[in-house]
């Protein structure tokens, strides 16, 4: 199987201060991937350069083979990468169905001008509306929906693009704990047609997608393997939870890493 | 409850619009002709309007630089006019002035009208669509995109400014004395004709741009404007989009500007000036941005509020018209039209208490029983239980 | 030799205008964000506030210090312009934090509402208008507490300050029959501030002429300059005000008073503004509509240099100065008298004060589409935000 994804020796460097070191990284089709790192670890950074939003100051990006490296960010998503954004971000002043609408093809301005949307195209819409529960709601401003719902619509918009690899940024961040078990289940669900990278700090939602994890820390890979392997790595536990002498004796090892506030403080 | 007969559904619908082909059929027949000619010009400043809420309004562009691209329609036809009416071998007058002996080149196409009609829209919307493509494409945008567009209108000012070998600087081109199909341009028939064609003008430039943002070329112009990055991860090219609805934009503002040019009877470098371009600005914004009625609705309503208050206080026009950038921005920020739309009127009658302010289905609140059971649960509803205040 | 001399000295006088006028351009947008439009207008009221100096100091008990007055002017045109500016960021643009295009639009309004003023201003005038202002603040003072809690106080409100209004016209127009009362301070024609004796000479230096008030501005701009330098690097507010540019909310969280270091920065641009209007008063007649020369070419200073640097503004200024100069005055020709005769022509076709500033632009839009984020960009996340 060839590789869908590939970092090598990616860098990143802001006025000389490194958001991403030497990263390394690959994805096979249809893998699912979480991607976990404490704060200021270079994450969003990370779905930045493959998205083309920062350009890598040393390294490549492969995707299927071909370089993105100076592609502009709008080739890159037609190329069949989507992204979800931290916060979710849907266009506040259409309808949801109208951000679907924009989600699911055609792309250039004489298409939106000249042609309307086909019937599978407004088939699809409305099967996505149902899949993420707004078919009620699917007449409301965008910016008028809940911030649950505009996780889901954001998602639902992510689908309708129907990208083969789909980078998630918190997909469940300020969900309920049924809206996450939901989310879940529609992420495992993807995978196997889509290969997905999911970044969350929700370390009990990534320990149910039971998938491989990359742990990054300071803009490199720690490690990576199974949860249960990452949980247990001493250098895992050292940079989440601080140097070992810190640490009073006789603390279990954690069950889940500290939570922190969605909005990442950035160095 | 007193029975009120319901207009039609038709005109319930249609209203603004059967008032508005009422009063441009009754207008011209009731109006003095130097009223009907003001009029004129105003709705030929609405189609400029038109373009400035598609690029501010819908897509977020704040562009200060539209009278750039005004100007440039109304030099084209100022040109053609300068020069339609002279015996062969004659230059226009003020060549002589400067001592040219010899028609400029660029000049030269312009004696053709049928250039000229294409020239009026074509060159403003190349000018903008390149302008546009340079700016964009490096993603400059918000206040930059604007203090960029300023600059480039001050570019455009000083070199028709200091050409007047070129085009007569400062004094612009006059029109008043040219001939059209053997009339002359400053007849009161011919200023008549001229109204009829910026009312058609008018309405076909708002068509346009009503097909242009309603379907999803329109959802996505506002797209652009909530958050452009989002519109690129999804594979958007926003570039593109805005490069579009700029030379549109810049297309309706040269019409704009030879329609204003031929009523006025003169063009001339003040169309470039900084000042005028911001001030379409503000009859977007008052009229009400993001909605098409507002933008022609506000270039007539500012502009008529200017020659009046011109006429009796001039001292006082600027502080009105700075007043209003403030009020517009602070207190009104959808201008008249959303603020009708968002039951603007009602508000204000329901601050008087009228109609009542209803808890459930108004039918129901209004029941005699219910409000006898409720007084009787409350008490006296007491007058200061509400809205008062403010933010 | 001296040619090159001379179109370097020419060249920084320009620059170094263009320096004070977009120094407190600098501080503003570059700190805060905050596009102000009439910042031009304010520049025109430190120009106001010298010629009034100027005119107060002629005679009277004050007159030994006549021949000083353009340094007493200094600070007290800093005052003036920095409280207008302070009172336009406490009741305008504070409300519009983070609303940039709306900031523009209603800094506009104030910048042709402070031109009408310079212009219109007159003993009843200003009257008539501290007595609307008055009028329309005290109304809730003087009418039932009940009256300002009801579902129609808003109306009520805007009621209140239409009395005060019109009031005030009322007033005005009562105390205008007054001749005295009724002639304008300034009116629409220029105004003249007539340079200190030991400013009107020249130096020479090396066949250079130097004009002793250019230099005069060289030596303010430069003082501005440190001084501001010194006032955002090295003063505790400055450092407060550069923690409130690089992370608001974290820095509120650290106790800083961030509304109170907005009204400082604000207050510090627009005095800059002021400061640089005594500079401009000394170059030649002002009037109502200064801002407006200056307004354009600061703000490109400014974009040119990159946002958030000092150092960038100071080199575009004078990048910018030089330029305008040295093709305005078509020095070139005299630099290479032997240039090619196209070359020659396209040189002369440039060298007016309009044409310059048509190639100036355009120089600076070539610029910027290989630059777009200026000279000296800042670099990081914080720029994409």
């Amino acid at each position: 199987m060839t590789t869908l994804l590939e970092l090598r020796g990616v860098s990143v460097s802001f006025d000389g201060f490194l958001a991403l070191n030497d990263l390394n990284l690959s994805l096979q089709p249809g893998e699912l991937r979480a991607v976990i790192g404490p704060n200021g670890a270079g994450k969003t950074t990370f779905l930045d350069v493959i998205t083309g939003k920062v350009r890598p100051t040393q390294g490549d990006v492969f995707f299927r083979g071909r370089s993105l490296v100076g592609t502009s960010e709008h080739r890159i998503a037609r190329l069949g990468i989507g992204r979800k954004f931290q916060t979710p971000r849907v266009y506040q002043n259409l309808t949801a169905r109208r951000n679907l609408e924009l989600a699911v093809s055609h792309r250039s301005p004489f298409d939106l001008l000249f042609r309307g949307l086909d019937g599978s195209s407004q088939d699809r819409v409305a099967h996505l509306l149902k899949v993420v529960g707004l078919a009620p709601q699917a007449q409301q401003l965008a910016g008028g929906l809940s911030h649950g719902q505009k996780q889901w619509l954001e998602i639902a918009m992510l689908l309708a693009q129907d990208p083969d690899l789909l980078l998630v940024d918190e997909p469940v961040a300020g969900l309920s704990d049924e809206e996450t078990e939901r989310t879940g289940e529609l992420l495992r669900s993807l995978a196997g047609d889509h290969t997905l990278l999911v970044i969350e700090h929700d370390m009990e939602f990534i320990r149910n997608l039971d998938s491989s994890v990359t742990v990054l820390h300071e803009g490199h890979v720690l490690c990576e393997g199974s949860m249960e392997a990452v949980q247990s790595d001493p250098r895992v536990i050292e940079v989440y939870l601080g140097v070992e002498d810190d640490l009073e004796p006789g603390i279990a090892p954690p069950s889940s890493f500290p939570d922190r506030p969605s909005s990442e403080l950035q160095p | 409850m007193p029975v009120s007969a319901t207009p039609p559904a038709f005109v319930r619908r249609w209203w603004p619009w059967i008032l508005i082909v009422a009063a441009t059929l009754i207008l011209p027949v009731i109006l003095p002709p130097f009223r009907l000619n003001l009029l004129g010009r105003f709705l030929s400043l609405g189609i400029v309007a038109l373009g400035v809420d598609l690029i501010w309004g819908y897509t977020g562009l704040l562009s200060l630089g539209q009278g750039i691209f005004f100007a440039l329609g109304g030099y084209a036809l100022g040109m053609h006019l300068s020069l339609n009416s002279l015996e062969p071998g004659q230059l226009p007058e003020f060549f002589g002035l400067y001592g040219v002996n010899s028609l400029p080149a660029f000049w030269q196409p312009f004696s053709s009208p049928l250039f000229t009609l294409v020239a009026i829209w074509v060159i403003p919307a190349l000018v903008a669509g390149i302008l546009g493509f340079l700016v964009f494409r490096n993603r400059i945008k918000g206040v930059y995109f604007s203090i960029l567009t300023q600059a480039a209108l001050l570019v455009f000012f000083n070199f028709f400014n200091g050409q007047q070998k070129l085009i007569n600087g400062t004094n612009g081109l006059k029109t008043d004395t040219a001939k059209v199909f053997g009339e002359l341009v400053g007849s009161d028939a011919m200023q008549r004709n001229l109204f009829w064609l910026t009312v058609l003008l008018v309405i076909a430039a708002f068509l346009l741009c009503r097909w242009l943002t309603s379907g999803r070329f329109g959802d996505a112009l506002v797209a652009i404007r909530d958050d452009e990055p989002r519109m690129r991860f999804t594979g958007y090219n926003p570039t593109a989009y805005k490069t579009l609805v700029f030379t549109v934009a810049g297309a309706l503002a040269g019409i704009s500007g030879a329609l204003y040019t031929v009523q006025s009877g003169i063009i001339s470098p003040q169309f470039m000036a900084v000042p005028f371009s911001i001030e379409m600005v503000i009859w977007v914004a008052v009229g009400g941005r993001g909605t098409l009625l507002g933008a022609v609705l506000g270039a007539v309503l500012i502009n008529y509020a200017k020659s009046l208050i011109s006429e009796q206080l001039p001292e006082t026009w600027l502080f009105v018209q700075g007043a209003l950038f403030l009020l517009v921005v602070t207190a009104l920020p959808d201008g008249l039209v959303g603020w009708w739309r968002q039951g603007g009127p009602g508000q204000i009658l329901a601050m008087f208490g009228w109609p009542p302010r209803s808890a459930t289905y108004p039918g129901l609140d209004l029941d005699p029983s219910m409000l006898a059971e409720r007084e009787a649960l409350e008490g006296p509803s007491s007058p200061d239980s509400g809205t008062g205040g403010g933010r | 030799m001296t040619a090159l001399f001379d179109t370097l000295f020419n060249g920084l006088a320009i620059g170094s205008v263009l320096m004070l006028a977009a120094l407190g351009l600098a501080v503003v947008f570059g700190l805060m964000g905050v596009i102000n439009m009439a910042h031009g207008e304010l520049m025109m009221l430190g120009a106001y506030t010298t010629f009034v100096v100027q005119n107060l100091l002629k005679s009277g008990p004050l007159e030994v210090l006549f021949p000083i007055y353009i340094l007493i002017s200094i600070p007290i045109a800093f005052l003036v312009s920095g409280l207008v500016g302070l009172l336009l960021e406490k009741t305008v643009i504070r409300r519009l934090y983070g609303r940039p295009l709306e900031t523009l639009l209603a800094t506009w309004g104030v910048s042709l509402i402070l031109q009408q003023f310079v212009r219109s201003v007159s003993t009843a005038f200003f009257l008539a208008l501290l007595a609307a202002v008055a009028l329309g603040l005290l109304a809730p003072r003087f009418t039932p507490a009940a009256w300002w809690r009801q579902r129609w106080t808003p109306l009520l409100k805007a009621g209140s300050w239409i009395v005060a209004l019109v009031v005030g016209i009322g007033l005005g127009s009562l105390l205008g029959e007054q001749r005295a009362l009724q002639q304008p301070w300034f009116s629409a024609r220029n105004i003249d501030v007539t340079a200190p004796e030991w400013l009107r000479g020249s130096i020479d230096l090396g066949g250079v002429t130097m004009p002793t008030a250019r230099l005069f501005i060289l030596a303010l701009t430069a003082l501005a300059l440190v001084g501001v330098n010194w006032f955002l690097q090295k003063s505790a507010w400055g450092i407060r005000i550069r923690a409130v540019t690089q992370n608001r909310s974290m820095s509120s969280c650290l106790g800083i008073p961030t509304e109170t270091v907005d009204a400082l920065t604000f207050f510090v641009g627009s005095g800059l503004a002021g400061i640089a209007g005594v500079a401009v008063s000394l170059l030649g007649s002002v009037g109502p509509n200064l801002g407006g020369n200056y307004i354009v070419l600061a703000f490109m200073v400014v974009v040119l240099g990159g946002l958030g640097k000092l150092w960038g503004t100071v080199v575009a200024a004078f990048v910018l100065g030089i330029l305008d100069y040295v093709i305005g005055s078509g020095s070139l020709l005299l630099l290479w008298p032997s240039m090619p005769a196209a070359l020659n022509g396209v040189i002369s076709f440039f060298a007016t004060t309009s044409m310059a500033k048509v190639l100036v632009f355009v120089l600076i839009m070539v610029f910027l589409q290989f630059r777009p984020a200026g000279m000296f960009p800042q670099k990081g996340r914080m720029v994409e935000a």
